[in-house]
C-alpha cells in the first residue's frame, strides 16, 4: 500500500500507529513515576511513623525521669490502626500520657507490622534494665525496616534501619 | 518594482491554524520564565524544609543532653568519689549496698561503642562502663556492662569536665557539645546535686582508719564492715566539732547536705586546709593532727576516714 503523503488540502499529522506509542510511552512513564511516587510516600510514612514513635519515648522517658514509679507503655491494636500509650499496670509513671497513633496523618494503607523485642517498660528515675527495639515495616515488602530503640542505662532513643540483626542509626538519614 | 510586503494569500483554515499557534520563541521565553518561577519557588520551599529540619534536629540535641545531664547527676550523686585523668575521661566510684563499683564514661569511636544489635550514628559516643540498673531504677551490683549514654558527638572534645572555679564548693562542670548535620548544641552544667541518703559510704579496702571514741551505736558511730562512719545524729549542731584520728588515716572525707566552703574543714593547728567538691570536703593531715568541722547551721552527713588520696580536679 502507498504511503499517503501531504499533498494540497491534507494536514500533515500524526499515524495512528505513532500516536499509540506516544501514549504507550506516556503511559508507562507515567505508570514508573506513579509507581515511585506511592512508594516514596509509603517510606515516607514509615519513617514518620519511626520518628514519631521516637519522639513519644522520648516524652515518656522524660516522664518517668521525674518519678519514683516506672513507665509501662503498650501497643495496641492491628494493622496500620495500632498506636502507642500506657498500659494497664498500677502505679504507672505514665498514666497520664495520651495514646498516639502509630501512623499519624497517612492515608496510604502500608499494612503496618510491628515487633517489639524487649519490655516496654522505663524504670523510675527513667533508667532502663534492657534494651528495647521496636521495628515498623509494611505488611508485603518488609525487606525496608525501620527501627527505633531505647537504650539502657540513661534511656538513649535512637531511630535507624534495621538490617543483618541490626539498628543501624547511621542509616537513618 | 519594490518586492511585495503581502504575504501570499492561504486558505482559510492554514490561516487561522497560523494565527492561533505560539511561535518557537514565544514557547522558549515562556518555558524559560516557567523555568525561573519553579526555580524560586523550589529555592525558597527548600530553604523552609531546611530550617524546619535544622530546627527539630536543635530540639533533638537539646533533648539528648538533657536526658544525659540527669544521667549524670543520678550517677555522680550515687557515687563517693570523682575523677578524670583527662579532659574526655571520668571515673565514678562508691559503694552500692555493700558493693564497691566503678563507672567510667569515655569518648570513644561509634565503631568501638561494643554493643551488639546497635550501629551509631557517631563519629564519636559517650560510652559508659559501669553496673546496670535495675527494673526498679537502682543501681545494681551486677557485672559492668557498656552502654551509650550520648550518640552524634562530633570529636573527641565534645564532652569535657572541669571544676567551676568560681563557686566556693568547685562543683564539677561538664561541658557537652552535639554537632549533627552542621547543627550544634552547647551545654554547660555543674553537678552539685547532694549525695542521697543510703550512699556516701567508702570501699571497705579503702578504709583503714582508727577512730578515738567510736564505741558504736547508739553513740552515732559505726564501725561496720571495717567503714568508719559518723552519721549527722554525732555531727548535727552549731558548735564545731573536733576529732583526735588515732593511727594512721591520712585523709578524711566529710559529706554536707548542702555546698560548703573550705572553711567548714580546718585542722586545728592552722588557719585553712581542705578541698570541697560539690558536696563534699576533704582533708590531708599529718597523722595525729586535730582538726575541726565549723558546720554550723548545716548539717554534716557523713565522716568517713580513708588512707587514699582522693581525687580533685584538674586544675
Amino acid at each position: 500500500m502507498a504511503s499517503v503523503r501531504p499533498g494540497p488540502g491534507i494536514v500533515a499529522g500524526f499515524s495512528l500507529t505513532e500516536l499509540l506509542i506516544a501514549v504507550a510511552i506516556l503511559g508507562l512513564l507515567s505508570a514508573a513515576t506513579l509507581f515511585g511516587l506511592l512508594r516514596s510516600a509509603r517510606i515516607g510514612a514509615l519513617r514518620a511513623a519511626a520518628i514519631d514513635l521516637a519522639g513519644y519515648l522520648e516524652t515518656a522517658q522524660a516522664t518517668a525521669a521525674g518519678s519514683t514509679d516506672a513507665c509501662s507503655l503498650a501497643i495496641s491494636g492491628s494493622g496500620d490502626n495500632q498506636q502507642i500509650g500506657p498500659s494497664n499496670a498500677a502505679g504507672n509513671a505514665c498514666a497520664a500520657l495520651a495514646s498516639q497513633p502509630l501512623l499519624s496523618g497517612s492515608v496510604i494503607p502500608l499494612g503496618l507490622v510491628v515487633t517489639t523485642a524487649g519490655t516496654l517498660t522505663i524504670a523510675p528515675r527513667g533508667t532502663l534494665e534492657s534494651p528495647v527495639t521496636i521495628r515498623l515495616s509494611e505488611a508485603n515488602t518488609q525487606n525496608l525496616e525501620y527501627c527505633v530503640q531505647l537504650l539502657p542505662p540513661a534511656g538513649l532513643v535512637g531511630t535507624g534501619v534495621y538490617r543483618n540483626n541490626s539498628c543501624d542509626h547511621a542509616a537513618f538519614n | 518594482m519594490p518586492p511585495s510586503t503581502e504575504r501570499p494569500p492561504t486558505r482559510p483554515g492554514l490561516e487561522r491554524r497560523a494565527v492561533a499557534a505560539f511561535s518557537l520563541v514565544e514557547l522558549l521565553v515562556s518555558v524559560v520564565i516557567l523555568g525561573l518561577l519553579s526555580a524560586g519557588a523550589a529555592r525558597v520551599l527548600t530553604g523552609d524544609l531546611v530550617g524546619n529540619s535544622t530546627l527539630q534536629t536543635y530540639q533533638r540535641l537539646r533533648r539528648q543532653v538533657g536526658r544525659a545531664r540527669r544521667f549524670l547527676e543520678l550517677e555522680t550523686a550515687t557515687a563517693t568519689r570523682l575523677q578524670w585523668q583527662s579532659a574526655n575521661s571520668l571515673r565514678l566510684s562508691g559503694v552500692n549496698n555493700g558493693t564497691a563499683f566503678t563507672i567510667s564514661y569515655d569518648l570513644v569511636p561509634a565503631a568501638s561503642a561494643g554493643i551488639s544489635g546497635v550501629t551509631f550514628r557517631g563519629p564519636f559516643v559517650l560510652r559508659r562502663n559501669g553496673p546496670p540498673y535495675s527494673s526498679g531504677g537502682l543501681l545494681s551490683n551486677s557485672a559492668a556492662t557498656n552502654t551509650v549514654v550520648l550518640d552524634g558527638l562530633a570529636n573527641e572534645q565534645a564532652v569535657t569536665v572541669s571544676a567551676a572555679q568560681t563557686t566556693a564548693d568547685r562543683s564539677a562542670r561538664v561541658t557537652i557539645n552535639l554537632s549533627d548535620g552542621g547543627t550544634t548544641y552547647s551545654s554547660v552544667f555543674s553537678l552539685a546535686t547532694a549525695a542521697p541518703s543510703g550512699y556516701g559510704l567508702l570501699q571497705f579496702s579503702e578504709t583503714n582508719a582508727s577512730l578515738s571514741g567510736c564505741s558504736g551505736d547508739p553513740n552515732g558511730c559505726r564501725q561496720a564492715n571495717g567503714i568508719q562512719e559518723w552519721d549527722t545524729r554525732l555531727l548535727s549542731g552549731s558548735s564545731p566539732i573536733t576529732i583526735t584520728p588515732v593511727g594512721s588515716p591520712n585523709q578524711v572525707i566529710v559529706y554536707f547536705n548542702a555546698p560548703r566552703s573550705t572553711a567548714d574543714i580546718r585542722r586545728a593547728q592552722s588557719s585553712s586546709s581542705g578541698t570541697c567538691i560539690r558536696t563534699s570536703c576533704y582533708i590531708d593531715f599529718a597523722s595525729g593532727s586535730d582538726f575541726l568541722i565549723n558546720a554550723a547551721s548545716s548539717r554534716v552527713d557523713k565522716l568517713v576516714f580513708l588512707d587514699t588520696v582522693i581525687a580533685v580536679p584538674r586544675q
